[in-house]
């Protein structure tokens, strides 16, 4: 059965190329384009991994990122934490993802981080 | 004469030459009144013999001063028969002066003649010395402290002619943080009389506001410590004024034994500053951040597309391409905008505008979306012949901005209506989409976002900053912009401009 990302992320040419990327891993992807209610998504969802944007309509990246991780439920789903933000190194290390990319990044970088996540990935 | 008499006699004579003050006796009975007794005292202050005294008036003694005002007052004493005391400037045989504390009396016989005066010197030079270099030294301390009073002023007016005119607030405090003065730069900016501060403690004035434990600590302990104190920042929000960003400077100063460990406090307001450099930082991060998102979708297409060709396999590699280079079209729409808010800031809006009509900054726009969004239908009607005074670069951005949009947002129905109509004194340009709509709460904020983000401030709306930058622009030119929207309805933006006439 093949694992499943959801990507939170409000550019819809920047979703597509992670999907992309992500596809190319052997991975179903799901989108959402705003973080008012990432639970739920979640829970509708059930992804293995999650990409998640910084500035993002809704609750935002970073206070999704607390939630999910403080949800018994969701906290032991991997979150990619990414964003074009210049100081986003600082507040990425401070938030509770599990690793962190920042924008433009290498797709291979990418690719490096969800194997690193999610080690049987299809590749 | 009995034995007795002359005893006595002897006894006054020894007693006369004893004297330090100089004793004379003139007969009154000769004429001209001539000496016909001088002690020695007499001979040791005017530095005559005694022969060279005797049988003279007194008057040589005067020399050649002749004019003194005391002669009349001893010569009515003689002439009324009464004793009189004068100060009189007199000459020593060496002609230097002294002067001479003349006491004269009168001597009556049994019948009330006067027989003889008698009159005794004191050389009280000295004393008139001093008493004249007092009076001197009084005079001169006195035209001293006049003109140091005036100094002292004149120096005053100067000095508080420069705190007057200090655009920042200073306050004076004595030692106890009560107010001694402020300037008229407070009362202005804090709204208040300075009658209602001084006297008062500083921590009781203005609601207490300035009753800020860091502070009084700074004031009472730090300052005596470490002198003077800059850049303390304070964040408050005061009585009449509001919320206001404050740096503080203080000096602590002793002048004088009057003036010991009085505080000098200067307060300059930042708060339009820092709300200025906010706004400044908060463009260039998002700024950045916008390039950077087109940037991310145009180096990971390139670099599936280095993949594809590497492994051979071309398939699905136009929409690749095709999203590089919407990306890059969205980054350079984006540089533009920014390009417009650097001319916005520098306020040069005024001096490019000229009267146009609305077609001249519709057309090209309408032409351009038209060629990237060829599945769209824009339709234009309404007086497009209308004049406005603007800026052509700079509306016809605003439009582009609204056509995009418009576009973008309205992927399934895809027609764009374009209206122009005159309103009172206003040209009217309405943009109608059938897309997705927006959500009444954010109908203004779709327009507002520079303000609310910053580096972590997750309400980003991903709307880009083109509705920013056409309230700017439109704002600028005196017109108006605002959305009227339903979910799921589509959306009309709409702006003003002031017609030309």
């Amino acid at each position: 059965m093949k694992k499943k990302i959801l990507i939170f992320e409000d550019d819809l040419a920047t979703a597509e190329l992670a999907g992309i990327v992500a596809e190319q891993l052997g991975f179903e992807v799901a989108y959402r384009i705003r973080t008012d209610s990432v639970l739920s998504d979640v829970a509708a969802e059930s992804p293995h991994i999650i990409l998640m944007d910084n500035w993002i309509p809704g609750d935002g990246g970073f206070d999704s990122i607390q939630l999910l991780k403080n949800t018994p439920t969701t906290a032991d789903i991997p979150i990619i934490f990414y964003s074009a933000n210049t100081d986003f190194a600082g507040l990425a290390q401070t938030s509770m993802a599990d690793a962190y990319i920042t924008k433009p990044f290498d797709i291979t970088d990418l690719e490096g981080i969800i194997k690193r996540l999610i080690p049987d990935s299809n590749m | 004469m009995p034995e007795y008499a002359q005893a006595l006699r002897k006894i006054f004579g020894t007693a006369l030459d004893a004297s330090v003050d100089g004793v004379v006796i003139t007969d009154n009975k000769l004429p001209d009144n001539p000496i016909i007794y001088c002690n020695q005292a007499f001979c040791d202050i005017t530095g005559y013999s005694m022969d060279e005294i005797i049988g003279h008036n007194c008057r040589f003694l005067q020399a050649n001063d002749r004019n003194q005002e005391v002669r009349r007052t001893i010569a009515d004493a003689i002439k009324e028969g009464k004793a009189c005391q004068v100060d009189i400037r007199n000459y020593k045989k060496d002609g230097s002066l002294f002067f001479n504390e003349l006491s004269i009396s009168p001597v009556y016989d049994e019948d009330g003649n006067i027989t003889h005066f008698i009159g005794i010197q004191n050389d009280i030079t000295r004393r008139k010395e001093a008493e004249h270099s007092l009076k001197l030294e009084r005079e001169n301390l006195e035209k001293r402290v006049n003109e140091r009073t005036k100094e002292l002023q004149e120096h005053e007016a100067f000095l508080k002619g420069i705190v007057e005119t200090i655009r920042e607030s200073l306050i004076v405090l004595n030692p106890d943080l009560k107010i001694a003065l402020v300037n008229k730069h407070f009362e202005k900016f804090f709204k208040i009389n300075a009658n209602e501060l001084i006297d008062q403690k500083l921590t009781d004035v203005l609601e207490g506001s300035w009753n800020i434990p860091e502070l009084v600590n700074l004031l009472e302990n730090v300052l005596p410590e470490h002198n003077p104190f800059e850049d303390f920042e304070v964040v408050h929000d005061f009585p009449y004024i509001g919320t206001r960003r404050l740096i503080l400077n203080a000096s602590q100063i002793t002048v004088g034994g009057a003036y010991q460990n009085w505080i000098l406090l200067a307060m300059e307001d930042i708060t339009e500053r820092y709300v200025i450099e906010k706004k400044k930082d908060d463009f260039i991060a998002i700024a950045s951040h916008e390039m950077k998102t087109p940037i991310t979708v145009v180096k990971g297409n390139l670099q599936l597309l280095e993949r594809m060709l590497e492994k051979g396999d071309m398939e699905g590699y136009k929409p690749r391409l095709r999203q590089s280079m919407d990306s890059m079209e969205n980054l350079n729409r984006l540089i533009s905008n920014l390009l417009d808010t650097s001319i916005l800031t520098s306020g040069s809006t005024n001096k490019t505008s000229e009267v146009i009509k609305v077609i001249d900054i519709i057309d090209t726009p309408l032409a351009q979306v038209g060629e990237v969004y060829k599945s769209h239908d824009f339709v234009l009607y309404g007086d497009t012949d209308l004049e406005i005074l603007g800026n052509k670069d700079q509306l016809s951005q605003v439009i582009t901005n609204l056509l995009i949009n418009a576009a973008k947002y309205s992927k399934d129905s895809k027609q764009v209506v374009m209206h122009v109509g005159r309103v009172g004194n206003f040209a009217k340009i309405s943009v109608t989409d059938t897309g997705i709509g927006i959500a009444k709460e954010n109908h203004k904020r779709v327009f507002d976002r520079f303000y609310r983000v910053s580096g972590n401030d997750n309400n980003y709306f991903g709307a880009g900053i083109g509705l920013y930058i056409s309230q700017q622009i439109v704002a600028d030119h005196g017109g108006t912009i605002w959305v009227e929207s339903e979910i799921g309805e589509g959306s009309v933006f709409s702006i003003t401009l002031p017609l030309s006439k």
